[in-house]
């Protein structure tokens, strides 16, 4: 039996003309977006036809484009989901009913992502473009589409814990934007400014013993950067195109100080990535469900 | 049978309800009164399973469904004093919805939701949007809504709050329905005339403790413990009224244009033996008849001796 709360939720938004407005609103913007990027590659004195890597650079501006628009587009969407049913005073019915708190958070979870979903499917013509110059294949363009479903997933999953947690819809929405930015720009500004001062440490001292411990936070801050969602889409960009961002990146991050740092990237960060937000996912999913349940525990009173 | 027992609720360092023990036998309609902030949607949140208690039990028919909210969830049914609807999203389609948040097989949902909108009287309402409803139709679609799992208690949290006269003539219509249905209801409702009248029992709330509970002539009769009785003689109110001045167990005897009325201090076997005397003496009776209480004067003098206290 489908979850009755997924099926209002798409009966209700999917009747609604809003909901068709917006995707057309989103496609026209993609295709306009895309046809500007085209336009400036063409205007490029150093132009020498739209090639299959001006293609790639398209592909790739497109898909950070679009990661950027789903965050903010689940925040709203799963942002809302739980505070707005308390807002509206439809809440407390539902949660009298026989369906579990699990139920319905997976239910309001479900149904904010079937909207990003929507989102991500109309607008896979618009990647078909990048597909038409060549140097991007149909997997890139599914990949990149599965990556970006499983950050929304992530947002999604942090939403609506701030949205069972808090009353007020603005509220849940701010703290879900401090969230992802923290998990997103926040933590990687962190452990590059990190690295940067490790280095400059070393350096400065010239022992041994710290250079040891250098690597050693280059290592752990490595790591830690493999869970950020930037750094993942970067890693597929890098595994579907050919590239080396990501050890760029690690790269640059200490060799203004004047230290040779070794990265420890695999390349495999994005796969990693994935299932860190998968995991991500499940844990706010969970912790939403405790949040919202009206009576904690089955226990005796006295 | 519903019972609560010992409940406690405390808010940080408010308490809400303070060992609040209720006892509503099966199919009546259980009205429950009290101040604003007596406790009254707390109590009924509790018995709901949307609160949790500090201490104290619910039993529904000796079984605590404290311990089971999952068996509470499907014997009670509960409307809130405030809700919402959602928009775009028309009756049935509202009930359907609940109907599969109880997980009612489909099959079955058809006959249900007719039932059940034909008892509120919105079957012709059936394909129009929730939100395009009047606030009567609202209230009543969510009692449907209530009763979706067929439950064994009912609690209506303010039912007819904000409702046009004709609305809540239409709503205590349903409950009286219900009640013929075997359905236990409990309703709390700042409209004490109305509750007086469709009322079983009552229990007045106030400070979160029970201050009173019974029909509302046996809380009259425990406050006052005379009785206020009516005689219509067929001729000579003054020679009935002389004739029960001669009576120990009656006093404050007040002649009326076409009857007496007067207080006494006895059960039903000595208002049968006045009434006997007074047919001994020869004066035809028209009839005999107890005053009810007033809900509104139980209410005030109760309410009040709690705050005096």
């Amino acid at each position: 039996m489908i979850n009755p709360v997924l099926k209002r939720e798409l009966s209700v938004s999917l009747r609604s003309p809003r909901t068709f407005i917006a995707l057309c609103v989103y496609v026209i913007l993609m295709t306009v977006i895309t046809a500007v990027a085209i336009f400036i590659m063409k205007s490029n004195i150093l132009y020498s036809g739209f090639t299959p890597s001006s293609a790639t650079n398209l592909y790739v501006f497109m898909g950070v484009f679009q990661l950027g628009i789903v965050m903010i587009f689940t925040t709203a969407f799963a942002g809302t989901a739980i505070s707005g049913e308390r807002e509206r005073q439809t809440l407390d019915v539902m949660l009298v009913t026989k369906m579990s708190t699990l139920s319905i958070v997976l239910g309001k979870l479900t149904a904010s992502l079937s909207m990003v979903c929507l989102i991500i499917v109309v607008s896979l013509p618009v990647f078909g473009i990048a597909m038409y110059f060549g140097g991007v294949g149909l997997f890139d363009v599914f990949a990149l589409a599965f990556f970006t479903l499983s950050a929304a997933v992530m947002v999604g999953g942090i939403a609506i814990f701030f949205s069972s947690l808090l009353k007020r819809n603005v509220t849940s929405i701010i703290l879900t934007y401090i969230a992802v930015g923290f998990l997103t720009i926040g933590h990687a500004v962190l452990l590059l400014a990190g690295n940067y001062i490790a280095s400059v440490t070393v350096l400065a001292n010239g022992s041994d013993a710290l250079a040891d411990r250098a690597s050693n936070i280059f290592a752990i801050s490595d790591v830690l950067l493999s869970f950020n969602v930037v750094f993942g889409l970067v890693s597929l960009f890098d595994t579907l195109i050919g590239s080396f961002s990501l050890q760029n990146i690690a790269y640059y991050s200490t060799i203004y100080t004047g230290y040779l740092r070794e990265n420890s990237f695999t390349s495999m960060v994005w796969a990693f990535n994935i299932i860190f937000n998968l995991i991500v996912a499940a844990v706010f999913t969970l912790l939403a469900s405790v949040v919202i349940k009206p009576v904690k525990n089955s226990r005796k009173y006295r | 049978m519903l019972e609560v027992v010992d409940l406690v609720k405390n808010y940080g360092k408010f308490r809400a309800l303070n060992d609040l023990n209720i006892t509503v036998s099966d199919g009546i309609i259980y009205g429950f009164v009290g101040p604003n902030g007596a406790g009254k949607t707390t109590a009924m949140k509790i018995m709901s399973g949307l609160l949790t208690a500090t201490s104290g039990s619910v039993f529904i028919n000796g079984e605590n469904v404290v311990e089971s909210p999952r068996a509470l969830r499907e014997k009670i049914g509960y409307m809130p004093d405030f809700f919402g609807v959602y928009d775009n999203l028309k009756v049935d389609e509202y009930m359907d919805f609940y109907a599969g948040a109880y997980y009612i097989p489909y099959k079955e949902r058809g006959d249900i939701i007719g039932n059940l909108l034909e008892l509120v009287d919105l079957s012709d309402k059936r394909a129009s949007y929730v939100d395009s409803l009047s606030r009567g139709m609202k209230q009543r679609l969510c009692l449907a809504r209530s009763l979706v799992h067929d439950p064994e208690i009912i609690i209506l949290d303010e039912p007819a709050s904000g409702l046009d006269p004709r609305a809540r003539v239409e709503m205590k219509e349903t409950l009286k329905h219900l009640q013929v249905l075997g359905k236990t209801v409990i309703i709390s409702s700042h409209i004490l005339p109305e509750l007086a009248e469709m009322c079983t029992e009552i229990g007045i709330i106030n400070n979160g403790a029970l201050v009173s509970s019974g029909s509302i002539n046996d809380i009259m009769r425990a406050m006052t413990k005379k009785r206020v009785i009516h005689i219509k003689p067929l001729e000579g109110v003054e020679r009935l009224a002389s004739l029960l001045s001669e009576i120990a167990i009656v006093s404050d005897i007040r002649e009326n244009i076409d009857n007496v009325e007067f207080e006494i201090n006895g059960d039903d076997k000595d208002i049968a033996g006045v009434t006997a005397k007074i047919v001994g003496e020869g004066i035809d009776v028209v009839f005999v008849k107890e005053k009810e209480g007033n809900l509104e004067d139980i209410f005030m003098r109760l309410t009040k001796e709690d705050e005096n206290d």
